[in-house]
């Protein structure tokens, strides 16, 4: 049983390292969701790549500049 | 552009170069625990694990092809975007060394060592010639990176069997050259470039995800298939920026 308590944190593991990246991740994603009607193709695709790679670079230099 | 080139190559190479990486991990743990508690259940634990992933992707298989594709592209672009950044964030700290780069060398010495004292403390568990110990331990890390090989393949290859096939083949090459390379060698990967592996998987991986997000959502890509490749292109971009601002903030202090 403690390697399935352990295979379940790894797999929870996978997708979450910075919590706050994966949270912001996952609402900016619902929000494209709801957007996406009312927006053009072109603006959803450059709302998927550019809201990603920004809370990447954010939560990198975050860490960066604390330490944590 | 020939669609089959533009999904296929990308989904092979990420598999391909992933599941090395984690197949080196464990090659390390597998070499330990046999060079110390010796190879017969040490190979069994590992076999065993791969027999029980192959039996879970047989069951889990099936049952995902039930699940309309849109939805699937949705759930699983989500979570390969979650993956994808959080290798890449992990190969953008540790290139601009803000974290200590892997060492396998030192994993495998480190493994050995604990393997080690736990055979002379008298805590081994040995019933009736049964090693339940190096069966346990190489069962247990084959099954938790193997378990990341199989999330790879089958979110690489969410597309279909166009994507699918040419990832479970990427994946199956990289364990074929791992498993080759632990026998001729008998020592851990350690000049595997296993960070720039992780940068180029995290760039693969975070564009695969983002492209099956916009799939899920219905969205008709710009370009169509040539999506997939800018989308590769622009996180390359992105994560080199993050490597050069990161590096200029370094504060001196290197976590492991």
């Amino acid at each position: 049983m403690a390697w399935m308590r352990r295979v379940f944190g790894e797999l929870l593991g996978l997708f979450v390292d910075d919590g706050i990246l994966a949270a912001v991740v996952l609402i900016w994603i619902s929000a494209i969701w709801f957007l996406q009607p009312h927006v053009g193709q072109w603006a959803t695709a450059l709302l998927l790549f550019t809201g990603p790679s920004a809370i990447l670079l954010l939560s990198a230099f975050r860490f960066a500049r604390k330490g944590r | 552009m020939n669609e089959n080139w533009s999904h296929a190559l990308p989904s092979l190479l990420a598999a391909f170069a992933a599941s090395l990486v984690e197949c080196v991990e464990a090659l390390t743990v597998i070499l330990a625990v046999g060079s110390v508690r010796g190879w017969r259940w040490t190979l069994a634990g590992g076999a065993a694990a791969v027999v029980l992933l192959l039996a879970i992707v047989a069951a889990l298989g099936p049952a995902l092809t039930r699940v309309p594709l849109h939805l699937l592209q949705g759930v699983v672009g989500t979570l390969l975007l979650l993956f994808g950044l959080r290798w890449l964030r992990k190969a953008i700290l540790r290139a601009s060394g803000h974290i200590r780069l892997h060492d396998e060398t030192a994993a495998f010495a480190k493994n050995q060592a604990a393997y080690r004292s736990e055979k002379t403390s008298g805590t081994e568990k040995k019933v009736a010639g049964w090693d339940a110990m190096a069966f346990g331990a190489a069962f247990q890390i084959v099954m938790l990176e193997g378990t990341e090989v199989v999330f790879i393949v089958l979110a690489v290859g969410a597309g279909g069997a166009a994507m699918l096939v040419p990832a479970s083949l990427g994946a199956l090459a990289a364990l074929l050259v791992i498993t080759a390379l632990g026998l001729i060698l008998h020592r851990p990967l350690a000049t595997v470039p296993e960070n720039t592996l992780k940068f180029g998987v995290g760039v693969l991986l975070s564009a695969f995800g983002t492209f099956w997000v916009g799939e899920g959502m219905g969205l008709r890509w710009p370009g169509a298939d040539w999506a997939l490749p800018v989308l590769v292109a622009a996180y390359l971009l992105t994560a080199l920026v993050a490597v050069t601002l990161c590096g200029a903030s370094a504060t001196g202090s290197v976590k492991a």
